[in-house]
């Protein structure tokens, strides 16, 4: 990726991450003194992260014309509803770190940390309420609608995931697997964030299926390179345990090639270790796994399928922004397939 | 004579340039086990692209199916075996092609007054004017007909949304309140009729020293004061 580019998203990331993390902590001082709550609320948002979400939500409503403050609480309800679903997705895959440090649940206890993601779910309808006074009714019902219908499509989504697992599923496909993507994670990491921007920016609903086809394969190529760093990134700046998929049982692309790809006696006894409890999936069993990986070309194809949906994402952009006149904002969006592919 | 064959060119391998996504950012590389057996990856890399588009077009065909069959004026009748919904599909059903042919009408005839008047909200200059417009409708499903008379020194923009659903009632408005609570309220607003409850035109008197912002209304029907629609007017900076 040309340096740039690289640094006009990492510029933007940064500028549009800092005024979506002030909203945030308005918001949270508001909960600040609810007694063994407000602290613990702050505690993932303090944690840091990109804010991609908050950046992407921002950046189309600039795209198409909006002053950056009609976007910011829509942003900021975005994220706050990011970090309830990462507390709760902590303890649904019984996963260990976040952002580096030990998940919410681990410090806390389960039952506490279930009560503070939905404090974060809650917290994050209060800037959707007050988006009535920025965009008036219309506008604001409008996006309260899209986050209703994002909400929706992500708990289906994560449904479709945790039934895999639970059922100890090895016959899903790679279709199966971009359907849950769709729902699970394209819904509000891309296709929302980039609807609701082009709404505010347009004053109006947005029907506009390309907005959906961009999303959808950004979101898809971001989950495939992230499952990709789960397995091979760099573990200071990944932030989660690495192999953490696989103790987890997760149906990545990777594990989905890996079943229809290796021979019947290795995918049964992928099937008997994918139907033990997680603590009994140990190092030597993730490195057996990620071993079988590699020697399947299974982490290669993920990387190569990622390369192609970013690809696809980068020609999908020129129809869903067509509208969006040249700006710093555009080009921020228009780079971010290439960015995904190339964070560590 | 022996007649001898003329040499030609072997057939391109291509007849047009390569515009596939799938190479936009290079050469896919080939997997370890693929290198072993010394094949591409071409295909294997491909499908997940091919298996992608295939879900979200059939998740789009989905949304525009559900779509279409809420629009369908009277639905799947098979379907509805309850008379009230059935009552309530026709009804629904009419009140659509009623409102259609309202707005084709409208199209067709600029309403009175309408005529002279420009049309385009917040191109009005400095200095005091007088203008009406006709809204943006939300949907095609409503009848109410809103002109705007602006006065105001500020350049402005008007957006009103009328909900969906029929008007036959009075209609009025709220006074509109600033989005900083701390900004007075614009309290110049009047509803004249146009002789017919479904059309009325809306006089907004802004005061030269009123603060530049957005002030948002509520367009009221009735005596019960029914929400009908809303108005947003935003004065603009110098």
């Amino acid at each position: 990726m040309p340096t740039r580019e690289a640094a006009l998203v990492r510029a933007v990331l940064d500028e549009y991450g800092e005024i979506a993390s002030r909203g945030i902590e308005q918001y949270l001082d508001r909960a600040r003194n609810a007694e063994h709550l407000g602290p613990l609320l702050a505690d993932y948002p303090s944690r840091g992260g990109r804010s991609l979400r908050a950046s992407l939500c921002i950046a189309a409503a600039r795209a198409f014309g909006a002053p950056l403050n009609d976007a910011v609480k829509s942003a900021v309800s975005l994220e706050l509803l990011h970090n309830a679903f990462l507390v709760h997705d902590d303890i649904e895959d019984d996963s260990e770190e976040r952002r580096r440090l030990p998940a919410l649940h681990v410090l806390h206890g389960v039952p506490t940390a279930l009560n503070v993601g939905d404090g974060l779910a809650v917290l994050s309808l209060g800037p959707l309420i007050d988006n009535h006074a920025t965009l008036g009714p219309r506008v604001a019902h409008g996006v309260f609608r899209e986050a209703h219908r994002m909400a929706q499509e992500s708990v289906e989504g994560q449904a479709l995931e945790l039934a895999w697992r639970h059922k100890n599923d090895v016959q899903v496909t790679s279709e199966d697997y971009f359907r849950m993507v769709l729902k699970k994670t394209c819904w509000y990491t891309t296709i929302y964030p980039c609807r609701v921007g082009a709404m505010i920016g347009h004053r109006r609903d947005i029907s506009h299926e390309g907005f959906v086809r961009f999303g959808f394969l950004l979101g898809a190529a971001f989950q495939i390179q992230d499952d990709v760093l789960n397995l091979a990134g760099d573990h200071g700046r990944y932030g989660k345990e690495l192999g953490g998929d696989i103790r987890e049982g997760k149906r990545t692309l990777m594990l989905i090639h890996l079943l229809h790809s290796a021979p019947p006696a290795v995918r049964s006894e992928l099937h008997a270790l994918l139907a033990l409890p997680r603590r009994r999936r140990g190092d030597d069993e993730v490195a057996w796994v990620q071993g079988l990986m590699r020697r399947h070309g299974s982490i290669e194809h993920a990387k190569n399928a990622a390369n192609q949906l970013a690809g696809a994402a980068a020609f999908e952009f020129g129809i869903a922004f067509r509208e969006a006149p040249r700006s710093r904002d555009r080009d921020f969006i228009e780079a971010l397939p290439h960015w995904i592919l190339e964070r560590a | 004579m022996k007649k001898r064959s003329r040499p030609k060119k072997p057939p391109p391998e291509r007849v047009r340039p390569v515009r596939d996504f799938g190479t936009l950012f290079g050469e896919e590389k080939p997997s370890a086990e693929e290198v072993s057996k010394g094949k591409r990856a071409k295909s294997s890399a491909q499908a997940p692209v091919a298996d992608a588009y295939r879900v979200i077009d059939d998740y789009l065909r989905q949304g525009r199916r559900a779509a279409e069959n809420l629009w369908t004026p009277l639905g799947n009748l098979a379907g509805a075996g309850e008379p009230s919904l059935l009552t309530e599909r026709f009804l629904r059903g009419a009140a659509d092609l009623s409102s259609a042919w309202f707005d084709m009408l409208q199209t067709l005839s600029p309403a009175e007054g309408q005529r002279d008047a420009p049309t385009a909200p917040g191109a009005f200059d400095a200095g005091k004017r007088q203008a009406s417009s006709v809204p943006r409708k939300n949907g095609a499903a409503s009848s109410l007909h809103v002109e705007i008379a602006l006065q105001s020194v500020r350049l402005a923009q008007v957006t009103v949304d009328v909900f969906p659903g029929q008007h036959d009632s009075p209609v009025s408005l709220s006074i509109l309140h600033a989005t900083d609570a701390k900004t007075p309220p614009l309290t110049g607003v009047e509803v004249q009729s146009l002789g017919k409850a479904s059309a009325v035109r809306v006089v907004l008197r802004v005061p030269e020293a009123q603060p530049p912002g957005r002030y948002h209304g509520v367009l009221l029907a009735g005596p019960e004061r029914r929400p009908c629609g809303s108005l947003t007017l935003e004065l603009l900076e110098e």
